[in-house]
Parts: C-alpha cells; structure tokens; sequence
C-alpha cells in the first residue's frame, strides 16, 4: 500500500509518498499556477507515470485547493496536516507550529501528538509568504534574497500592517534612497511581529518550536522568530512538505 | 393581496434595487435550507414566511395599520415588546443582516461600524426593505456607541425613539432601566392614543411569556443526545420571531416542538452519529445571515444552541406575572429585561456563567464565538469567554467575520479544522 | 449523465401553495417550500412556490386533478441547489 498526502497551497503544491513502513519514498514541489485543478491532474500524471500502482494508493488532499483533488479519497485541512506533519519530522509531541504559508500564517499548539488550539490569521495578508512576496518584487529581489539582504540591514521600521500600505511604504523607502538590506531587514522584521503578536494570542507549550511551510529554508527569519519569541525555533530542509507529509499520515487511517 | 409589487410601490420603495435582493434569495435560501435532509414539516411554516418576506407579514401590518394600529420598529432584545402590545401597538424587528444593505449604509455611516447597523440603516435609506418603510416609530437604544450616532442619522428620516440603557447592573441601574421602561410606556400611549392599564399590560406581559415558553421548549429538544433540528432551522425560528406575531409565533414554535420532542422519542437525528456539537456565543444573526451556522454544518459540525440576540438571550428568563399594578408590572419588566448579559454591560460576568452553563446543558464538544467585524464590544469580551472556556477544558474557536462572501473559504478551512480538532 | 430537473409548482397566492402542500402530504408525494426563483417567477406576486424532484411531478399532478388545487404555472429548473457554493445574501 502506498500513502500520498497532495498539498495544494495558494502558491506552490506538493505531495509526498509513504510505503507500507510509512517511510518517505517521494517528495515533490511544484507551483500551483493558475489552476488547481490542473495541478492536481499534473501530479495524477506524474504519480501514475513513477509506476506506483493507483489501486494500492489512498490519498488525502490538503491545503486550500483540497477540494480540486477530485481522485483524493479524502479532504483534510492543512492545520491538521501540519500538525501531523511537523509532529512526524520532529518526532516530537509536544510543540508548536508556525507555518507561514502563501497567503495564511497558522500557529499550532500540539500535545500528545494532536492539535490542541491554533489560531491563523483573518483575510488579510500581513506576515504571510504573499507579503514577503509582494515586498520582494517591489525591490526586484526573489524571497530568499531579500532574506538574506536583511542580515546586513537595520534601522528601518515599517509601521503598516496592511499589504498594500506596507508596499507604498517600502516604495517611499526606496524613493527615499534608503540602502536595500535596510528595507530587507524592515520587511523581515515586520512579518516576523506579526508571527510573534499571532503566537501571543495562543499559550505556547514548553516544546519545541518549529517553523514549515515555504519559508523554513529562509534562515534568517528563522533567527529572528527565536528573537522575538526568545525561543530556540527548529527548522529542517523537509519541513515545507509537513503539509503533504501530515495528508500522507492521515491517508494510513483510510478504511476502504 | 395578490399583487405585492403594489403595496412595495406605495410603500414608496426602490423597486429596481430591491428586485436585485430579491433574485438572490431564492439561491441562498435553496443552498442553505434546502440542501438539508430530513427536515421537521412544521418548518414548513417559516419555509413560507422567508419564500414570501417581504409579502405575506408585510401585508398584514399594513392592514393592521388601516384599523389604526401603529408599528413599532426595534433593534435590540433589550426594547420591551410587552409595553408595546399592552397599548395595542404591533413591535417588528428591523435588524439588517444581508449585505445587501450595507453599501447603502456605508453611503452615510464610517466603513469601520459593524455590518448590523450599516445593513440597518442601508435598509431604510435605500428603500429596499418594507419593513423598514411600514414602521410608524423606530425605538433605539444606547448599547454601543455604533448603534447611538445612526440612530441620529435614522431620526433625520424617520420618527425615532432611543431608550437609555444602563452600562453597569447595580440596583440603581435596574431603577433607571424601569424609569426609561416607563417613559417609553408613555411615548408608546401617545403614539398609538391608547392608554396602557395594569389589565392589559399583565395580558401582554403573559403573551409575551408564552411566546418565550414556546422558543425555549425548541431549544430544550437540542439539549438531546440525538439533534432533532439543524442549528440553522432553528435560527430561522428565532429570526422570524422578531418579525412575527407573537401569539402566532408561540403556536408555530409549540407545533415544531412537538415534533422535535416526538423526534427526540423515536431517535431521529438530522446529523449522522459523531457529528460534533457546537454551541454559538457573540453578536446576534439578523435575517438572513446564515452564513456561519451553513458553515459549521457542512464542515462536519452541528449547531445545537446560541448564546446570542437571536438565540437564548431573546428567550430565557421570565416576567414576573404575580404584578398587580403598573409599578410592580414595570418593575418586573426592568429586573427581566436587566437579566439578559450582552457585552455592553460591564462587569459582565455574567454572561461568560450563562455560557459554561449551556456549554454543559447542551452537551457540546466545543464553542464558536463570532464577533460581527468592528463591534468593540463583543471582540473584547471574546478575550474573556476564550480564556474561561480554556480554563473549563472545553475547546474554542474565535471568528471575527461580516456578511460578505469574501472570507467563506477561509472560515471553512478554520472551522473544519477546529472540528477536526474535536476528534 | 443528465442534469437532474427540479419542478417548481407557482402560485398567485400563497394560500394556494399551502392548500397544495397539505394536499401531496397527505397523498405521501414528497415536496418542499421554496422562494421561486427569480428566473421563473415573471411578474407574479406571490414568491412562494413548490419543489419537487422529477420523480414525483407526474404523481403530483394527479394529485392536483384529483383535488381541483389551484396553482398557478409549473416549471422545470436543472437543480439549482448547491451547499457549497460558498454564496450568501
């Protein structure tokens, strides 16, 4: 029997493979372009043509386009899945999740292996990946190189929430001739608040703290969340498919 | 009245627009009711009052209206509806919870107020509700700070009367609450030319008791093991009941009870075995807002009780019937009215005791607590009810959320995931 | 496979549709009440109307022959219910 967990965010989709050992076999990432359906119908294909046989698969869709899985056996969302996930990777039952995703940012208490509480945040963008996004383009950075810029960078706040104010700001910031790392480091520093009041509002366990979704591998957010959570957070390279990791695990309970 | 597009017309009413809410009721109203299964036949009664809002009470107000009747129209469980009737006036409630309303209330109002009083008052200026066209007199009151300055835009356009609610309950408050119940009384008596004796006001004030007798016997079923009634077929209940009549409303709401307890019997559950219970806490839901109730219960949750306006607060606790003069019937009035909890009041302990109380009455496995966006009140009292709904061990998801489309899937995903967490 | 077709019965009055309704009860035929929708409903007043799936129109009209109902027009509509379509009012 083989466990596929298909993740399909609001910016990028994955899936990943388990065997009968619950191993991971397969892991993969891709866009999600414009279309989820699509997507979904692109890694049916890429699933069937890896020669796995689609009698022995049950499957689990999570992550905002869920519901364009149609083959999925079953829909589950992506704070369990996370949650399942991170508690996998870590092999820890007791901690907390922050998973900045594309256009949402959830924080996820887990004890004894289960969620406990989370708490995620409303319509708008603020912290998420979208805003880092949004920021990079403005300054013709990709994500991680602004990132990266903002280690060398200080001295600039930017006090709006909002996306779209932030971005105005971060333009007046330019036309102001103010350095690049400095803005980088304005931008990181704002979406890692807006994690920190979002985890204020939940009563963190004493586990461990670790970081998934697409930003893990931003290294230096992840410097300034143990800053500003004054906790030591974890990351490993595997972490941006807890998603798909937790869908596969939640596929081992399927009964047919 | 075969024809109602002449009585909207003489009603002065904006035809064109309000023909565009009416297109979109029907495909709401199919998706959320009628994609249930197995639902009570006595809904059947409220089934018809929505499928004809704005024809078949309407209707009967205006006649009313041509025997010399006046219609009050109030926007809160606070403006008592026993006053009204004892000086042969008619109360319908005017709360907007369509958003619909709200660009037209968004023309005069700050962006930032709550949906409920931009739908409000968008009701009356645009001239799409008839409701809001029928009303002789608006009764307001002062719960929040929202509702006080449209009340001075609404009066500019319409006769309106605001009540002065207390902010504390000391006995001292409950005293001013009976002063204001009585100079409404008096505003009342002049408006419909009728004088309010001890006789007729016990008759109203028993009217009314049986009225909330009737709600609360529904509301008994869903304490079951088995649920009876989706959590949506009984918010409809409750929000027809504002508009209502209210001897008709007790007769229809017995009837249903019959059924549920009948239902309660036999074992018969409109939600499969599992199905999580929840119970609703926050800002009232005006017709037809059924936004977060059709969530929850196609997420793999059922709605089986709500602390809300439109829910316990609208029916628990009794007049005292014993009063033999005004003073003593008004007084009553005032202690029933000061027993309900909303988050305008402070300390407000209260209502976080009603709140552990039907968590364990109706048996649920978690709390929603939603706050209407911009309502300061609620949101911060959210803080409160989260912390000590925590401390009881029993799971709790807060929603802030409006009456727009735009946030549906997001919810979804929030509320499935707080039903999985139940287990 | 074929879109299923719901029927909805129109009234001039809503007195008629529940008088119709108290009627296919009592005959076992299953129906709902429904606001009409606005495609289908033309100038009449009355908003209320009656749904039935396909399978029992047939049934409902011997059902109306027999008891002289009154009513108004019948309509078929592909189904238009949809719980998850994530569109309020």
């Amino acid at each position: 029997m083989y466990y596929i967990g298909i993740d399909i965010g609001s910016t990028c989709a994955k899936y990943a493979v388990l065997n009968e050992k619950k191993e991971l076999i397969r892991k993969h990432v891709q866009p999600t372009g414009w279309s989820s359906v699509e997507t979904a119908e692109s890694i049916r294909t890429q699933l069937a043509e890896s020669g796995i046989p689609w009698e022995e698969v049950r499957s689990v869709a999570t992550g905002y386009g869920r519901v364009s899985v149609p083959f999925a056996d079953k829909t589950v969302t992506e704070i369990t899945c996370h949650g399942r996930g991170a508690v996998w990777l870590h092999n820890s039952e007791n901690m907390t999740v922050i998973d900045i995703g594309g256009q949402d940012t959830k924080v996820i208490c887990i004890e004894d292996g289960m969620v406990k509480d989370f708490v995620m945040n409303d319509k708008c963008s603020a912290g998420t990946g979208r805003f880092l996004e949004v920021m990079a383009n403005t300054m013709a950075l990709t994500p991680s190189e602004l990132c990266e810029l903002a280690r060398d960078g200080g001295n600039t706040k930017i006090s709006s929430m909002c996306t779209v104010f932030a971005e105005s700001e971060v333009i007046s910031l330019i036309g102001r001739g103010e350095k690049k790392e400095n803005i980088a480091y304005a931008v990181v520093e704002s979406i890692a608040d807006k994690v920190a009041s979002q985890s204020s509002r939940m009563s963190m366990n004493s586990g461990l703290v670790c970081l998934t979704g697409g930003l893990c591998e931003c290294d230096y957010l992840r410097e300034v969340l143990c800053d500003k959570l004054k906790r030591d957070v974890v990351t490993q390279p595997d972490d941006r498919y807890a998603g798909a990791i937790g869908a596969a695990l939640m596929a081992t309970g399927i009964r047919r | 009245m075969a024809n109602y597009r002449e009585m909207w017309e003489q009603l002065g009413m904006d035809l064109e627009n309000h023909d565009n809410l009416c297109a979109v009721l029907p495909t709401a109203f199919g998706d959320v009711y009628l994609s249930q299964e197995n639902r009570p036949e006595s809904m059947d009664f409220w089934d018809m009052v929505v499928a004809d809002i704005h024809g078949i009470r309407p209707a009967e107000l205006i006649e009313e209206q041509k025997k010399g009747r006046k219609v009050f129209g109030t926007f809160c469980v606070y403006v008592p509806d026993e006053v009204v009737i004892a000086a042969d006036g008619i109360v319908t409630g005017l709360c907007g919870g369509s958003q619909f309303w709200v660009p037209d209330g968004e023309a005069v109002l700050p962006k930032s107020t709550c949906p409920l009083i931009k739908a409000s008052v968008g009701a009356r200026l645009g001239k799409t509700c008839p409701f809001f066209r029928i009303a002789d007199m608006y009764v307001g009151e002062t719960t929040c700070d929202g509702k006080k300055k449209a009340w001075e835009i609404l009066g500019k356009d319409v006769p309106m009367y605001v009540m002065d609610m207390p902010q504390m309950k000391r006995a001292k408050d409950v005293t001013k609450w009976m002063e204001e119940v009585e100079d409404f009384a008096a505003v009342v008596e002049k408006t419909t030319g009728k004088t309010i004796t001890p006789e007729k006001l016990a008759e109203s004030i028993h009217i009314i008791n049986e009225k909330r007798k009737a709600l609360a016997r529904v509301y008994e079923t869903r304490k079951a093991d088995v649920i009876p009634i989706s959590g949506k077929d009984a918010l409809l209940m409750m929000q027809i009941a504002f508009f209502d009549d209210p001897e008709r409303c007790a007769q229809m709401a017995n009837r249903l009870a019959d059924e549920l307890e009948q239902r309660v019997k036999d074992g018969v559950s409109v939600f499969p075995a599992g199905t999580k219970r929840i119970l609703v806490t926050g800002t009232p839901m005006a017709i037809p807002n059924w936004k977060l109730h059709h969530i929850i219960e196609t997420s793999g949750g059922a709605v089986v009780c709500e602390e809300t306006c439109t829910g316990t607060r609208y029916f628990e606790n009794l007049v005292d019937e014993t009063g033999t003069t005004l003073e003593e019937q008004y007084r009553a009035i005032a202690e029933r009215y000061m027993g309900i909890h909303c988050a305008c009041f402070t300390p407000n302990t209260e209502r976080v005791d009603d709140i552990l109380r039907l968590a364990k009455e109706y048996k649920v496995d978690g709390v929603i607590d939603v706050n209407l966006k911009f309502c300061c009140l609620y949101d911060t009292e959210g803080y409160v009810v989260e912390k000590a709904l925590k401390e009881a061990g029993i799971p709790v998801l807060g929603i802030e959320t409006d009456y727009t489309d735009a946030d549906a899937e997001q919810l979804r995903t929030r509320i499935e995931a707080f039903i999985e967490m139940l287990g | 496979m074929a879109e299923r077709l719901n029927y909805y019965i129109l009234f001039a009055t809503y007195t008629q549709g529940m008088a119709l309704k108290d009627h296919l009860r009592s005959a076992g035929i299953p129906c709902r009440i429904s606001p009409a929708p606005r495609s289908i409903q033309g100038e009449l007043g009355c908003g209320m109307s009656l749904l039935l799936e396909e399978e029992h129109i047939e049934a409902a009209k011997q059902c109306i022959r027999e008891n002289h109902a009154e009513y108004y027009d019948i309509q078929a509509l592909p189904c238009q219910i949809n719980a998850k379509r994530g569109r309020f009012c």
